[in-house]
């Protein structure tokens, strides 16, 4: 169960990065960072915008 | 650098020499197998052996070569995502999520359908077109344009086939892009039709995935925001649900109002195309598509494990009479060209250009991952072709006849369908057939073309043996309808929404308004032009009397590799571009092939006297019976004549058209290679200058020893010292 607990935990954090769930953790990261003088928008304000976004710019899938 | 990356790590030590030697030896003896077995039966495992050695071996030797000595990667040199951070489109990523991200977008429905139909001439020429084609052609391009695209900052392959050709090879590029959306958005529409037509079961199934999106759709942007992953599972878990209510609508009451005739099915795609293209992506989009890339990798996963544990036996046969007689049911025409071109997806996909150029370069850390980006993804999307291949392989070949040949050979009884299959020289009785129908719970599985009804019995098949035993065959045959569904409306509605974009973009430059998407009129107006072109094919191929899937897929097929031709082009005049005439061979021999294959096609569509296989021989065939007033089958009255004449013109024209683009392109692309080589013009290269990188990240998928230490050095370093990484916090997890 011991060399399982990893395994889990990687599995999970790859799920959270490929479905975008840490993009608010990202981009806190981000602000922090480069723009740490700003507002920081909310978790709601942030994944609104980044839905909005798409609206404008989807992304093509294939067949 | 290249020294970077082969000193410490390449040294050939015995162990190493030992296990690479065993790759080779296994898959040879797996080839040997599959193209030395005449007549005795053979298992699918030989088909896995076969592929996954000669991935191993081409990834770690000729996609290396590829990446280090014809591109030259640079991991000293920033990627635009590094350079250009921004925390929107521009952000560096980790590898293995953005491996997950490309791959996502490139791989759907197309490699489960070409192989299925492909599988009518056995299962050795298909497969050896899958992994050999994805080797040399398909992975190639992935890579190549995805490491081009990215010297570029993301540029688009329109945008480059401009800068690099000229403005006449970019517009027959972009118009090629437009013609293959359209084709490919019908063609997929169209196998979701075939395998929900008449299924109470399959169509409420489906028809419950648009309530659940809503729902998803609800739950993130109101209740709890950016939760995906618990919304993803709640909605996989409905989705589940909806796939047993199914089971049960199909026996009630219910059931007629959900047994709908292709042309309804038809009215609806379209309703639902439009719909999602001029709703807010939150709402329908993005929830399906959090959904259908859960199914995708689930189904995948479960699929390779399903076949690993009942490791079944191929019922078809390596090479099929309808190999070298041309005269199959399900697509007409020889084995060269039209097994390449009815396997797109999987081997080599012209599609997967417009990925690998445009969302994928923006996000990558470092230039030496495009190995495992481009040419690793693309290779696992050959895997998925290949057990495609297996599932459609290990069905009864009576039974896979008369599932994939059009209703005008068939007919619509066993007992006619029975008797049409012993016609081909195979045999099913009709009782067998009435058992295979209700073992998965169908009315009927007779002439139930498009590949999906074939994958999924053969699917239903695979993961009955591995769990859950018939019992619960028909459930697994109505998932793996629902996931392929799921997949194909994914495509179409994004699909008709980036037509839609690409259609306001182009009309913008004649008159302003239409580009902005906030009027709402040019919105609408152009989303009804790009669901109205591809309904209208998609309504022609259900109509069809001669069968809409063997008359339109290869002209799916043909657009996909057009689009291909258009990438290689571009990749090759980069090449010669930029001084490496002595590597062009690596993307102008798959060119060549490609082109040969594509105009080879075309020209049987355009020009063969077989009215099974050329437009204007079956046009004129039909048009005399029209002018004599008579019906000849499977047309039923003079209206399907008049329906065949029209639909073989505009069938025929187009192919006329992408035959001409092709050449287009190719030779104005010869005009620059030309001049360049000749010396009459200094060749201008459209690149990004090179900028030192800060940032460091491992270039495979598991981390070497060097890496490593790398890494624990990097821990050691002071917070905020390094650029920031996304996703990078896993980093230091022992992977391998």
């Amino acid at each position: 169960m011991a060399r399982l607990q990893p395994a889990v935990a990687r599995t999970l954090w790859y799920l959270r990065e490929v479905m975008g769930e840490n993009a608010y953790d990202h981009y806190l990261e981000h602000q922090r960072r480069d723009h740490p003088d700003d507002r920081v928008l909310s978790r709601r304000e942030f994944e609104r915008r980044r839905m909005d976004q798409l609206d404008d710019h989807p992304r093509a899938r294939c067949c | 650098m290249t020294a970077t990356s082969t000193s410490a790590t390449g040294r050939w030590t015995p162990r190493r020499i030992a296990i690479w030697t065993a790759v080779a030896l296994l898959g040879a003896i797996a080839w040997g197998v599959l193209a030395l077995a005449r007549g005795e039966s053979v298992n699918a495992v030989w088909l896995i052996v076969a592929a996954l050695c000669s991935y191993a071996i081409a990834y770690r030797f000729y996609a290396r070569f590829i990446a280090n000595r014809v591109l030259g990667v640079d991991d000293q040199r920033a990627t635009p995502a590094e350079r250009l951070d921004n925390d929107v489109d521009f952000q560096p990523t980790d590898r293995r999520v953005l491996f997950g991200h490309h791959f996502a977008a490139i791989a759907g429905a197309g490699p489960l359908v070409g192989p299925v139909l492909a599988a009518q001439m056995g299962y050795l020429p298909g497969t050896m077109w899958i992994i050999f084609g994805v080797i040399f052609a398909g992975a190639v391009q992935d890579m190549v344009i995805l490491f081009f695209s990215m010297r570029r900052d993301g540029k688009s392959l329109g945008q480059m086939a401009r800068e690099e050709i000229g403005p006449l090879g970019g517009a027959a590029a972009l118009l090629a892009v437009f013609a293959i959306m359209i084709i490919l958005l019908a063609v997929l529409a169209l196998v979701v039709v075939n395998a929900l037509a008449d299924s109470p079961w399959g169509t409420f199934s489906l028809a419950m995935t648009i309530p659940i999106a809503l729902f998803m759709g609800f739950y993130l942007r109101v209740l709890r925001p950016g939760r995906v992953l618990e919304t993803s599972a709640i909605g996989v878990g409905l989705l589940l649900l909806a796939i047993v209510l199914g089971g049960v609508i199909d026996h009630s009451s219910l059931a007629p109002a959900f047994t709908l005739s292709p042309k309804t099915l038809v009215a609806c795609l379209v309703i639902y195309g439009f719909a999602a293209s001029v709703l807010p992506v939150w709402m329908l989009l993005a929830p399906r598509d959090y959904l259908s890339t859960f199914m995708k990798v689930g189904t995948i996963g479960l699929l390779a494990v399903g076949i690993l544990l009942t490791l079944p036996v191929l019922q078809n046969q390596a090479v099929t009479k309808f190999a070298s007689s041309g005269k199959g049911p399900v697509f007409a025409g020889p084995l060269f060209p039209f097994v390449f071109i009815i396997i797109a997806c999987g081997a080599l996909s012209g599609f997967h250009a417009l990925i690998a150029s445009g969302t994928t370069p923006k996000l990558i850390e470092k230039e030496s991952q495009i190995r495992m980006i481009g040419y690793g993804a693309m290779l696992t999307e050959s895997f998925v072709a290949v057990m495609a291949m297996i599932a459609a392989s290990i069905l009864d070949q009576g039974l896979y006849f008369a599932m994939n040949s059009p209703p005008g050979v068939v007919g619509t009884t066993v007992q006619s369908a029975s008797q049409a299959v012993t016609n081909l020289g195979f045999t099913i009785t009709p009782d067998q057939l009435q058992a295979a129908a209700q073992q998965v719970e169908e009315q009927t599985l007779i002439a139930r073309t498009g590949g999906a009804p074939t994958l999924a019995v053969g699917m239903s098949t695979i993961f009955s043996g591995a769990f859950g035993g018939d019992a619960l065959k028909a459930f697994w045959y109505h998932f793996a309808i629902m996931f392929e569904a799921l997949f194909i409306l994914t495509t179409v509605d994004a699909g008709t929404r980036v037509g839609r974009f690409m259609l306001q973009d182009t009309l913008g430059n004649l008159w302003k308004p239409m580009s902005r998407p906030s009027w709402r009129p040019g919105v609408y107006l152009t989303s009804a032009i790009v669901v109205g072109a591809w309904g209208y094919f998609l309504y022609s191929g259900v109509s069809d009397p001669l069968g809409g899937i063997n008359q339109l897929f290869p002209l799916f097929g043909i657009a996909n590799q057009l689009l291909a031709a258009v990438a290689l082009t571009v990749a090759t005049t980069i090449l010669i571009k930029s001084g490496r005439l002595r590597w062009v061979w690596v993307t102008a021999v798959p060119l060549a092939w490609d082109v040969a294959v594509t105009l080879t096609a075309s020209w049987y569509k355009i020009f063969s006297s077989d009215p099974l296989i050329g437009f204007f021989a079956q046009r004129s065939k039909y048009q005399d019976a029209l002018d004599a007033g008579k019906v000849i089958p499977p047309a039923k009255s003079l209206d399907d004549v008049s329906q065949v004449v029209t639909n073989s013109t505009v069938d025929g024209v187009l192919s006329i058209l992408f035959a001409a683009l092709i050449i287009v392109v190719i030779a104005d692309a010869a005009r620059i290679w030309f001049q360049t080589l000749s010396g009459r013009r200094e060749p201008i290269l459209a690149e990004t200058p090179a900028e030192p990188s800060n940032l460091w990240a491992p270039s495979g998928l598991f981390p070497t020893a060097e890496d490593r230490a790398r890494q624990a050095e990097q821990r050691a370093e002071p917070a905020g010292a390094r650029g920031g990484r996304r996703g990078g916090s896993e980093e230091s997890g022992s992977d391998g």
